[in-house]
């Protein structure tokens, strides 16, 4: 059936109001009588508390109160475990520590907060955290990943014997065994460093306790209202009809606003229903850089043991991985990176050891990528050492050991974040390669542009990268769907919104169910009072399990609509189609009513119905994948690089993307820009650089550069659609992928533009001054 | 600390405020003229969220003291559609998709209103430039950069 | 030990004096509680992190002459403190007769943030990654400085202290820079090297002028200044004078270069290493130094 709305390039919904300044974010809700909180933070990474004292703070005029972790008594709890290890992992080792509301004993990493004051202004509050007293003892900090684990270091956590804060291997095949057969095996230390989400909206929570009705209503930037709900109706002691939570337009998530339960998410309610009064808390950037939570930080020792022909045999890294001054996301970002250290290759023998490790660093959660780029980042660089040292071509390496159309489902046998062995569910992927070198046209810049440009004194490289993504991951989301008298139709579903077009690619779900314009469905995510049960917006998922309970939910629907209108038409339902709003006759198109009036009869105010028969035409719905979608992609890229600056000029820049069905060209793509953009900031921008205390030196974005309209290329969009099995839509999710392959693709590109060096990039992310060192070292060790 | 009165005519409006000498800008068309479509990024003049016109001209409203607005006029991006009609840029954004969480968007429409009103063709790099300051997370640019063109043959 | 930042502004009193009289008596009776205030783009950012707590932002940017920008063909260019980058920029006759002071300015940060800085300030934040003020230098700029006393002239060469260190003594403001006329045939060039392409302080700025001089043995003056790799903006004069005195070729430039980049103390910090600084203290001198030369052949 061809579709009308699905996969069209449709104008987004939510525009009008994003454009006028009419969008509700979190910092826009006002309200009479609010409060204004500021928080005390440790500048030091690594100290034991000795002494507070608020009093002088209290008694500044404005501040309503003050609260440390004595204050909170019983109260004073540390967040709940968010992610457990999977059950299905034998022999993993994992120590649960979690971020506590405010510092009691001690400070485990700089930014973690200490005081929150109260006041009737911002600016008061922010004068009365000066006021406080506050005596700290500095203690070694625990910052590097090697050393953290060393006999002697410090702990982070006092009641462990060392800094792991959890261990697991997973192995397929016999990597020992085939490492024995192999030609070739390659062993290298590769590094990969921690970077910021930068969302441009800072985090931040409104929370109003009214204590006449006994409600609790909370704005929060969170990409999960409805577990913030859950959780915080269990921590204060109230029914989860007692609180509403709302995350209104969000400025941005890419993972951290995933977080559950920041200190200041569980603090402010808290203090509004101590207080009774409206709180708003708004994260200033500084507190961004310290307090939200940030990712890569990983290092590897890795072998990749090869035949002649370039053909894998076996993989075996061990790696540490940072998790920062606590572990509440569990293992799910190692357990990503472990089921994308073998790409999109089809390799039988592999074993992954990680320890993940405690450090007196911000908290590491899954930041856009989430493990995956790190994976591809260490398989692809070692099939480019490989096809060095093989002497094949890159491209081609890549193309022999590529997972095959035949095998899929694919059994990849690693457990991934949904805690089974991952299966992926379908792909084709060279033909997606193929597209990128035709795009790029690689063998013409190869054989003949590359090669007079050279000539030509140019340092100018090519790169291409193949990825996977594991998405669309359950456990489950809902939706209701319900067609209003007026003819429209209202969604509600509880995932949560940040940007990514949610309003008009879950309008079109409907609108293809119930032919109505785009325009006519109105979609509400993420207020809890709308829609009961979801998790939240992660692993890029929102089009795929969202998108497939709503394509179930306006599928009942339709089903509905169909139904009373054959009674009132008194036509047979396969003789009815759903058009313009209406229900009409196919061949006889003016014997027709609304939707609205069907909806209006479907909803009685006397007489009787038959028995079984349930009001309006409305439906809620829940989808819950198997497991996760996969979808594949890759990325070329041509660079130039001035040998003199190090400074690097993207020449063209081409995806492919294979995400399933694509819902809408106009949103998709600018998934993947977004992603790309990301990616070349974590490539070669951006970076946190702590020095050996623990200090963050560059929690500013005049330190810490995110890339500008300066720095971003055009880029080419190709899309492939191998629909996903797993699902009505034949969704994937594309989230993420812009982001995954773009470190191992500067760095492939980067060594090929320097063919004159021998140069080996073993780390991300780069800087031109990083590069420029590099070389350095490069020509002492010739 | 004292305070003082301010005169400024936002969007078309006369406003008449009294503003603490530390209340910048930004903070009084946030806080006390409820002016939110200004957004708050980096309170340093970084990110551009909150840049508005002041006498015609792009400013990030976050460095500029409310005092110092005296006697001045001021465009937020609530003051860049007309009555009925959006502007040309803000309808280019959503024929060419530039728009994607939308925080950043504000800033992005005075920047590209104010290029647009003092260069109506700029080519593509003197968009770039004019952005720079601009800081955009979702997407990455390309689209935003569409948008101004687009908008530059609508206007 | 604690992070202490006022993301809203610390509390401080505004002050907005009628004449550079009255500013300069303020000024003087609040030594170290009250500061000359201009566009704000430097002090706002010190203040929300806590390194300096202000009492009294003193605005001169609506005193005497502050926001005049005059070009006198006698006399040459003098600019007020208010004067804004983006005027500069503007400016016909800037960019007529100074067009390095023009580059430098397009260099600096965003269009939004030029709306609000101003040179001046940009050369009273003394800050050694200056980008505008290079060009000041070559042109052999002079500040006028208005003082408890009335008013003095002060040679930008030797204005500089130290990071965030001048000459300026408490109750002096700065009301203008002042720019010879150019020298006759002159060219000049401003390389900025920052982390990215635009927007970022500079890691490396290199500014540099050349003119026909005859009383010279080369025939040429090139004059060099280099921002971010000492404490304060540095001249270069072995550089200078080396190519006053040899036939210019590109050997002899990338002499002067390396004398530049020997002449140079940059530091580690987490925007750039000492090394790369040096280093592309060479390259950029040699390519300002030969681009220069080639609008002068």
């Amino acid at each position: 059936m061809t579709k009308k709305f699905i996969g069209k390039r449709v104008k987004r919904n939510e525009d009008p109001r994003l454009l006028t300044g009419q969008a509700l974010f979190v910092d826009d809700v006002e309200i009479p009588g609010m409060l204004h909180a500021a928080f005390l933070r440790s500048d030091y990474a690594h100290a034991r508390l000795l002494s507070i004292d608020v009093s002088a703070a209290r008694q500044r005029p404005g501040v309503v109160a003050v609260f440390t972790a004595e204050d909170m008594g019983e109260d004073w709890q540390p967040g709940p475990p968010l992610v457990s290890p999977p059950p299905t992992a034998k022999d993993v080792i994992f120590h649960s520590r979690r971020q506590v509301p405010l510092v009691k004993d001690k400070v485990r990493h700089a930014g973690e907060a200490i005081a929150v004051v109260i006041a009737e202004s911002r600016y008061i509050a922010e004068d009365a955290v000066e006021d406080i007293l506050v005596e700290l003892e500095p203690l070694e900090a625990v910052s590097d990943l090697e050393k953290s684990l060393q006999e002697g270091s410090t702990l982070v956590h006092d009641d462990l014997e060392s800094n792991l804060a959890a261990h697991l291997i997973q192995k397929k095949g016999d990597y020992e065994a085939a490492r024995e057969k192999a030609d070739l095996v390659i062993t290298r230390r590769i590094v990969t460093d921690r970077g910021a989400a930068a969302a441009m909206e800072n985090r931040g929570i409104v929370a109003h306790w009214d204590e006449k009705s006994q409600h609790l209503t909370v704005w929060d930037t969170t990409q999960a209202p409805i577990p913030i709900r859950n959780g915080l109706a269990a921590r204060l002691g109230l029914s989860a009809n007692q609180v509403r939570v709302i995350a209104p337009f969000v400025g941005g998530g890419f993972g951290p606003k995933m977080m559950m339960f920041y200190p200041e998410e569980m603090l402010i309610p808290w203090a509004s229903m101590k207080l009774s009064r409206p709180i708003k808390w708004i994260e200033d950037r500084r507190e961004n850089f310290y307090a939200t939570t940030q990712e890569r930080g990983q290092n590897h020792d890795v072998e990749l043991a090869l035949s002649r022909d370039g053909h894998i045999l076996g993989l075996k890294d061990v790696f540490l991985h940072d998790t920062g001054a606590y572990d509440p996301y569990g293992l799910t970002i190692p357990l990503n990176t472990q089921c994308h250290l073998m790409g999109p290759y089809d390799i039988e023998n592999f074993t992954s050891e990680v320890s993940v490790v405690f450090t007196n660093k911000t908290l590491v959660t899954p930041v856009r990528g989430a493990g995956r780029p790190q994976g591809i980042f260490i398989i692809e660089r070692l099939l480019d050492i490989a096809a060095k040292e093989l002497g094949i071509d890159q491209v081609e390496i890549r193309k022999r050991n590529l997972i095959p159309p035949e095998a899929f489902p694919y059994e990849h046998k690693i457990i991934d974040q949904a805690f089974a062995p991952l299966v992926l569910d379908s792909g084709n992927y060279w033909p997606v390669m193929k597209k990128a070198l035709d795009m790029i046209g690689y063998d013409q810049f190869v054989k003949e542009e590359q090669p007079r440009l050279r000539a030509e004194g140019k340092y100018v490289g090519i790169g291409i990268t193949p990825f996977i993504e594991s998405t669309g991951v359950g456990p489950y989301e809902g939706a209701r769907v319900t067609v209003e008298a007026s003819g429209k139709v209202f969604v509600a579903t509880g995932v949560g919104t940040q940007g990514q077009g949610h309003f008009t690619t879950f309008a079109q779900i409907v609108a293809e169910q119930l032919g109505v314009a785009v325009s006519d469905v109105r979609i509400v995510t993420g207020d809890t009072t709308e829609f009961h049960w979801g998790t939240g917006t992660f692993a890029s998922r929102g089009a795929v399990v969202a998108g497939n309970a709503i394509h179930a939910s306006a599928s009942i629907v339709r089903q509905k609509v169909l139904k009373l209108a054959c009674k009132i038409l008194e036509t047979p339902e396969e003789e009815l189609e759903l058009e313009c709003g209406l229900v009409r006759v196919a061949d006889t198109p003016h014997k027709s009513i609304s939707l609205g009036e069907l909806a209006l009869l479907a909803n009685p105010l006397r007489g009787a119905v038959e028995p079984g028969t349930e009001p309006g035409l409305e439906a809620t719905a829940y989808f819950g994948p198997q497991y996760g979608a996969t979808a594949f992609g890759t990325h070329a890229m041509i660079i130039e690089i001035d040998p003199e600056t190090m400074m690097i000029a993207i020449k063209r820049y081409i995806t492919v993307e294979d995400c399933g069905t694509v819902l809408n060209p106009l949103i998709l793509e600018g998934q993947i820009h977004g992603g790309v953009s990301m990616g070349i900031g974590n490539a070669y921008y951006e970076k946190l650089h702590f020095d050996e205390n623990g200090q963050l030196l560059n929690a500013s974005f005049a330190d810490y550069l995110i890339p500008s309209a300066t720095e971003m290329p055009r880029i080419e969009v190709g899309h492939v659609e191998t629909t996903s099995p797993l699902n009505e839509l034949g969704t994937k999710g594309v989230g993420e992928a812009g982001t995954i392959p773009v470190p191992a693709l500067f760095s492939q590109a980067i060594e090929n533009a320097l063919y004159n060096r021998e140069l080996e990039i073993l780390e991300t992310p780069l800087s031109p001054n990083r590069l420029f060192e590099l070389l350095v070292n490069e020509e002492k060790s010739r | 600390m004292a305070f003082h009165k301010v005169n400024v005519t936002i969007n078309g409006e006369m406003e008449q405020v009294v503003v603490p000498s530390n209340m910048t800008l930004m903070r009084m068309l946030r806080e006390i003229l409820a002016f939110t479509g200004t957004k708050n990024g980096c309170s340093a003049g970084e990110c551009g969220a909150c840049t508005v016109l002041l006498n015609g001209e792009p400013v990030n409203s976050c460095m500029v003291l409310a005092v110092e607005c005296d006697g001045t006029e001021i465009i937020t991006v609530e003051g860049l559609a007309g009555d009925k009609q959006l502007d040309p840029i803000q309808e280019a954004m959503i024929q060419e998709g530039g728009v994607q969480c939308g925080f950043c968007t504000p800033g992005i429409l005075i920047s590209s209103y104010a290029l647009l009103k003092r260069n109506p063709n700029p080519s593509e790099d003197e968009i770039r430039e004019a952005l720079v300051g601009n800081l955009c997370r979702c997407t990455g640019y390309v689209r935003i950069i569409e948008s101004v063109k687009e908008a530059a043959k609508r206007s | 030990m604690t992070i202490n930042t006022h993301p809203t502004l610390p509390e401080f009193e505004y002050v907005r004096p009628e004449t550079l009289a009255e500013a300069s008596e303020f000024l003087t009776r609040y030594p170290g509680e009250a500061r000359p205030f201009l566009g704000g783009t430097d002090i706002f950012v010190r203040m929300r992190d806590g390194l300096i707590t202000p009492n009294f932002l003193v605005d001169v940017k609506k005193l005497d002459g502050t926001n005049d920008l005059r070009f006198e063909p006698q006399a040459g260019l003098t600019l007020g403190a208010a004067v804004n980058m983006n005027r500069v920029i503007a400016s016909r006759e800037v960019q007529a007769h100074y067009p390095l002071l023009a580059e430098a300015c397009r260099s600096v940060a965003s269009y939004q943030l030029r709306t609000r800085a101003t040179v001046v300030g940009n050369i009273c934040n003394a800050s050694p990654a200056g980008d505008t003020i290079g060009a000041c230098l070559v042109f052999n700029g002079v500040l006028h400085i208005h003082e408890v006393n009335g008013l003095r002239q002060e040679p930008l060469a030797e204005f500089f202290l130290g990071p965030g260190k001048t000459t300026l003594k408490p109750g002096d403001i700065v009301t203008a820079i002042h720019l010879p006329l150019p020298p006759k045939g002159c060219a000049g060039v401003y390389l900025k090297l920052g982390r990215n392409k635009l927007s970022d302080l500079s890691l490396v700025g290199v500014t540099a002028l050349g003119h026909p001089d005859p009383s010279l043995p080369s025939g040429y003056r090139f004059r060099l200044a280099l921002a971010s790799v000492a404490p304060v903006p540095l001249v270069p004069t072995q550089a200078e004078t080396y190519l006053a005195n040899q036939p210019i070729t590109p050997e002899t430039i990338r002499e002067a270069a390396h004398l530049a980049a020997e002449a140079c103390a940059p530091i580690d910090d987490l925007r750039g290493s000492a090394r790369y600084r040096k280093e592309m203290v060479r390259n950029l001198s040699a390519k300002a130094l030969s681009e220069v030369w080639e609008k002068l052949k």
